[in-house]
């Protein structure tokens, strides 16, 4: 066991909202071969069968309006654009997102990336830490069934926004830990904001939460669990008469607000020594958003369950759970973790395939060792403390946010 | 009488302690959005992850205890705003509610 893994008391997930790995970071490849990143040459025919070409204009807010199509349907064209399922293209965006306003230039913009100057926090902790090649969305689909992998490592065979799956087994990854004596949290924005696991944790174990305002003052006393997820802002709403501004970096929410929010997070466990070097945080997007990404998702271990076609909405199409989603961006923080960490993809030498269920898989790994009540598909799951070396860095060698 | 000079002592050369200097950190500056940002008017058909969130918490909320519930018809929510603040209701009132007593776990099939 290495030093870092030694240290390591702590374990936090901030998951953020609907943007791919290539829309936040394929500017990085520029900088960094190693970096799965965009060569600034890949394109999708639009509905004329003109190319369109990635391109660093992304904006922070007001372009991708309306909110890009992720449900199933939308999703398999965007990887397979009509063609057989064991060939995904990823050459479906463009034609996917015309569909929604049908507006030839407008659908081009799915194809728009980030330049690295204009995401300074997301970038700066890439390419201080450890970024991933190869973290995948669980499910070809839309928010909920994607985090429920996060919490279950499973979405109980669910690939849409309906999700009641509450007393079954695999258990959260909360409810894991507490009934062995340990302590986990998932804290939600605020009650305005509150949780995307209303319908089966906040319904039935409303204890298991806390807001972000108890997540700062955890980190400040070093009251912080083991285990921590934390949830954006996912509204615009007032609070005590004053505005708070959604920090999810869903679209149409504004991106540099999300900036904000994940500096904050790093700044609250950075700022307290004993908590710094004693955590990993992982930072991770539930899911691609409909938003171009260039690396076919790739095949994964079957979950036990089958979705067929009147649930996955395209005809004739059972799916199996035997393949994931879009790629996301996928950040794991820690003074542990060597400068310029780049955690291979598949396809490259020593690649590895991470997803949602590799969190619970990880946490339950660490914290709970042997545990066999879980899904084969969390059983098989890549973990990522490994990453965790001997040689703590100093603090000068690690960035602080300015907010 | 002449007073004898006294020989000065040659000073014992003591290099003098330098203040340590430690390197600080990179500081990373953060943008904040433009006043543009905040709008709690949008519509909530824009935003198809607030239009199912309202749904999920219209369906717990008919699990709750008449005394707990808001009596809001969420038919008449547009924005993201209003949406947000029956969101705010429901959870306190989730939390009022102290959740279920646990139940046997089924395996899920």
């Amino acid at each position: 066991m290495t030093a870092g893994l030694q240290n390591l008391k702590h374990i936090v997930v901030l998951m953020m909202e609907n943007r791919s790995f290539d829309h936040m970071l394929g500017s990085l490849r520029a900088e960094n071969p190693r970096i799965n990143g965009l060569t600034g040459k890949e394109t999708n025919l639009d509905t004329t069968n003109e190319p369109a070409t990635v391109k660093p204009m992304a904006q922070f807010q007001s372009q991708l309006d309306p909110d890009p199509n992720h449900h199933f349907p939308a999703v398999h064209q965007q990887i397979f654009d009509g063609g057989p399922i064991d060939r995904p293209t990823m050459g479906g965006f463009v034609k996917s997102y015309y569909a929604e306003r049908k507006d030839m230039d407008h659908s081009r913009k799915i194809m728009y990336y980030f330049p690295k100057k204009k995401l300074p926090v997301l970038t700066g902790l890439a390419t201080n830490f450890a970024v991933f090649n190869g973290w995948f969305s669980s499910i070809p689909g839309p928010t909920l069934c994607n985090r429920a992998f996060a919490h279950y490592g499973t979405s109980f065979g669910q690939v849409s926004m309906d999700i009641f799956y509450y007393h079954k087994e695999p258990l959260s990854i909360y409810e894991r830990l507490v009934n062995a004596g340990h302590s986990a949290k998932l804290y939600y924005f605020d009650q305005a904001s509150s949780t995307m696991e209303v319908v089966n944790l906040l319904q039935n174990q409303p204890q298991l939460f806390g807001t972000y305002d108890q997540f700062l003052d955890d980190c400040k006393l070093g009251k912080l669990p083991q285990y921590s997820f934390v949830e954006p802002n996912y509204t615009d709403h007032e609070w005590d008469g004053g505005a708070r501004i959604a920090s999810d970096q869903h679209p149409d929410h504004d991106v540099q607000q999300g900036e904000v929010f994940i500096a904050t997070v790093y700044n609250a466990i950075r700022q307290n020594p004993d908590l710094w070097k004693s955590t990993a945080l992982l930072i991770a997007y539930d899911e691609h958003g409909g938003i171009y990404d260039h690396v076919p998702p790739p095949g994964c271990p079957k979950d036990g369950f089958t979705a067929p076609p009147d649930q996955t909405g395209v005809p004739g199409l059972t799916f199996e759970f035997d393949r994931l989603g879009v790629r996301v961006p996928a950040v794991l923080v820690s003074p542990w973790i060597p400068k310029g960490t780049v955690v291979p993809g598949p396809g490259e030498p020593n690649g590895e395939v991470f997803e949602h269920a590799s969190i619970p898989a990880t946490v339950t790994k660490f914290f709970l060792g042997d545990y066999p009540k879980r899904t084969p598909r969390e059983i098989q799951a890549a973990t990522f403390l490994d990453l965790l070396s001997d040689k703590m860095r100093p603090d000068s060698d690690c960035p602080v946010f300015h907010i | 009488m002449s007073k004898a000079r006294k020989a000065k002592a040659p000073k014992a050369k003591t290099p003098k302690a330098k203040p340590r200097k430690t390197k600080a950190p990179k500081a990373i500056k953060v943008p904040k959005p433009s006043g543009t940002a905040y709008d709690p008017h949008r519509p909530l058909e824009k935003n198809q992850l607030i239009h199912a969130q309202v749904k999920h918490f219209h369906e717990v909320e008919t699990q709750l205890p008449e005394h707990l519930r808001t009596g809001m018809d969420v038919a008449t929510i547009k924005t993201e705003g209003q949406a947000s603040q029956y969101i705010r209701k429901v959870t306190k009132a989730l939390h009022e509610s102290g959740g279920r007593p646990a139940q046997k776990v089924e395996r899920a099939t």
